[in-house]
């Protein structure tokens, strides 16, 4: 940490570099921040980033690419960027493709807390994610998309304790995701399981997956029926800050605000 | 820097060639201006702030701000309205004169001006057709949200043509409006004294005003039963009569802002429908293109 006077300038050139959609471009400062300042410098750069700019530049990478980024930035710049993920989710997307959009956010999610083997880090990035709302819906999203095996993973998780768990039938991608939530905080995993089945009473009713035969209503006192990943996604998405603080300029004319459709 | 202005030529035919011109919004054309300026950097983020603003409001009103899809439906909706407020106003069609024009009002302003040109569209007749439904506000609304949609989307790496839509718009909204006032003014006038219904069938008031004014001197007939027809059609075929004379009666009549459209109508029905109301062509005919060509709603069927 040489000279810390660089870093608005190298952030705000990551910015512009990210803006102007040359996320190559943005990666390749990142790299020559490390090399001339050490990772340190990096972490402090990605941590001055507008959050938004931060999710546009993370998701350009994934489990397939690796980035720098994706493994310096501090875990409470990571939380917050997770709020911006589900910004470019279209109507239309959301309606005919949704597993691509649940595919890009796992792949995104997995990437960023499988790209360490620090342990320590891993947790971190759970509990900063985990005590977000946005957080909290985007790893429920994940997980309803296996709601079947993660009832199965939460039964097995209460009955025997998180270390020993682990064995279900099936092998999901998301499965390890979930172990690792539950080994490393307890609060979060509940906090999920919660978003996933908003009428749970932990000991008054079992968790159940939505069936598709219609049927629901029958047991609706019985069990704690799970959110749909369609209706988790668009829960995130109403979740993407709306931003207006634009502080007046000196010496502006006030805004018309409303009064332009007047 | 990239022009804009570009001109597609098309190859008809080895002899023809036809210019089409295309024109990006207006509001990219100030920015491109500015862009050639020195010293910039103030206007240009005062000029963004507020273009940003606008986005967010206009987001919030008509389309979706949480979502990307409806930042750049709003976005392009910024883009037209501001343009459309840029081209309507009396300067010249440069660059810089359109540039000068946006930072001397703000583009707020300037939207808001787009956006008063849309709403005055909207208050103007779609067709010669007045309803109760025009008075509602809802569907007022809705006219307005439809106008803005159509003219004011702007893609600004696309050519524009919604001032041009506009201004084709507002002519014939104009001339319906024209139109509508002529037959309130025979509503008016009718006979058996004003007609009062909240409908109004513009062209079809006219129309029956125009074909009973040939039978010579009369008084002013805005709204017609079947049996009126058919004591008129009777009648001018009794005893041949001068047809001019008539509507030279109805002219006189007519406030002179009307007589464009009385007369043009006359011009239509000269060798159309009066010459049949005058052959032997069956009444029952008649009658019934009476009714699907011209008095259309303001003719009374009559069943007994």
């Amino acid at each position: 940490m040489a000279n810390n006077t660089h870093f608005p300038a190298i952030s705000r050139q990551v910015t512009e570099l990210v803006l102007a959609g040359s996320t190559a471009h943005a990666e390749e400062a990142i790299n020559e921040t490390a090399e001339q300042f050490g990772d340190l410098a990096v972490v402090a750069v990605l941590d001055t980033l507008e959050p938004q700019v931060a999710a546009m530049h993370l998701s350009a990478f994934d489990g397939g690419k690796l980035s720098l980024a994706t493994m310096l930035i501090s875990p409470k710049a990571w939380a917050e960027s997770l709020a911006f993920f589900a910004a470019t989710w279209s109507e239309d997307k959301l309606e005919d493709e949704p597993e691509v959009l649940t595919e890009s956010l796992f792949a995104h999610i997995h990437g960023v807390i499988f790209s360490t083997d620090d342990a320590e880090r891993r947790a971190a990035l759970i509990h900063e994610a985990l005590a977000t709302d946005w957080g909290t819906t985007a790893f429920a999203v994940l997980f309803s998309t296996a709601t079947g095996e993660i009832i199965e993973l939460a039964q097995d998780i209460h009955t025997r304790g998180a270390h020993s768990s682990g064995q279900t039938t099936s092998d999901h991608d998301v499965i390890p995701l979930a172990l690792e939530i539950a080994r490393s905080d307890a609060d979060a995993w509940d906090r999920v399981l919660f978003e996933m089945f908003p009428d749970w009473v932990p000991g008054e009713n079992q968790l159940r997956a939505r069936s598709e035969e219609g049927d629901d209503d029958e047991y609706h006192h019985e069990f704690a029926l799970a959110r749909t990943t369609h209706d988790l996604m668009l829960r995130l998405r109403k979740q993407v800050p709306v931003k207006s603080s634009r502080a007046p300029k000196q010496g502006a004319r006030p805004s018309l605000g409303e009064d332009i459709f007047a | 820097m990239h022009n804009r202005h570009r001109q597609h030529v098309t190859e008809h035919s080895t002899m023809q060639l036809t210019h089409i011109t295309t024109r990006a919004p207006h509001l990219v054309q100030a920015l491109e201006a500015l862009a050639q300026r020195a010293d910039n950097q103030e206007a240009a983020q005062t000029l963004l702030d507020d273009l940003i603003g606008i986005n967010v409001l206009v987001a919030r009103k008509f389309t979706n701000e949480r979502t990307a899809d409806g930042l750049l439906e709003a976005f392009h909706l910024t883009v037209g309205c501001i343009s459309l407020g840029i081209s309507q106003a009396n300067i010249p069609q440069d660059g810089d004169a359109q540039l000068a024009f946006l930072l001397h009002h703000g583009a707020e302003y300037v939207f808001q001006m787009g956006f008063r040109h849309i709403k005055e569209l909207s208050g103007l007749p779609y067709t010669a057709f007045v309803s109760d439904f025009d008075n509602d506000p809802y569907i007022q609304q809705r006219d307005i949200r439809l106008l803005f949609a159509e003219i004011c989307r702007a893609d600004p790496v696309a050519a524009w043509k919604g001032d041009d839509v506009y201004k084709r718009e507002l002519r014939d909204r104009q001339h319906n409006r024209h139109i509508v006032a002529c037959a309130k003014w025979l509503r008016q006038k009718h006979y058996a004294g004003p007609v009062k219904d909240p409908d109004l069938d513009a062209n079809a008031v006219i129309a029956i005003a125009v074909i009973f004014a040939i039978a010579g001197d009369g008084p002013i007939v805005a709204r017609a039963r079947q049996k009126d027809i058919e004591t008129l059609i009777h009648g001018v075929r009794a005893t041949p009569l001068d047809i001019e004379a008539g509507w030279n009666a109805l002219l006189k009549k007519a406030p002179p802002q009307y007589h464009p459209i009385l007369r043009e109508r006359m011009d239509e029905y000269r060798n159309t429908i009066i010459k049949k109301i005058l052959s032997k062509t069956g009444i029952k005919t008649v009658i019934t293109e009476l009714q699907n060509s011209y008095a259309g709603s303001e003719l009374e069927v009559d069943y007994d």
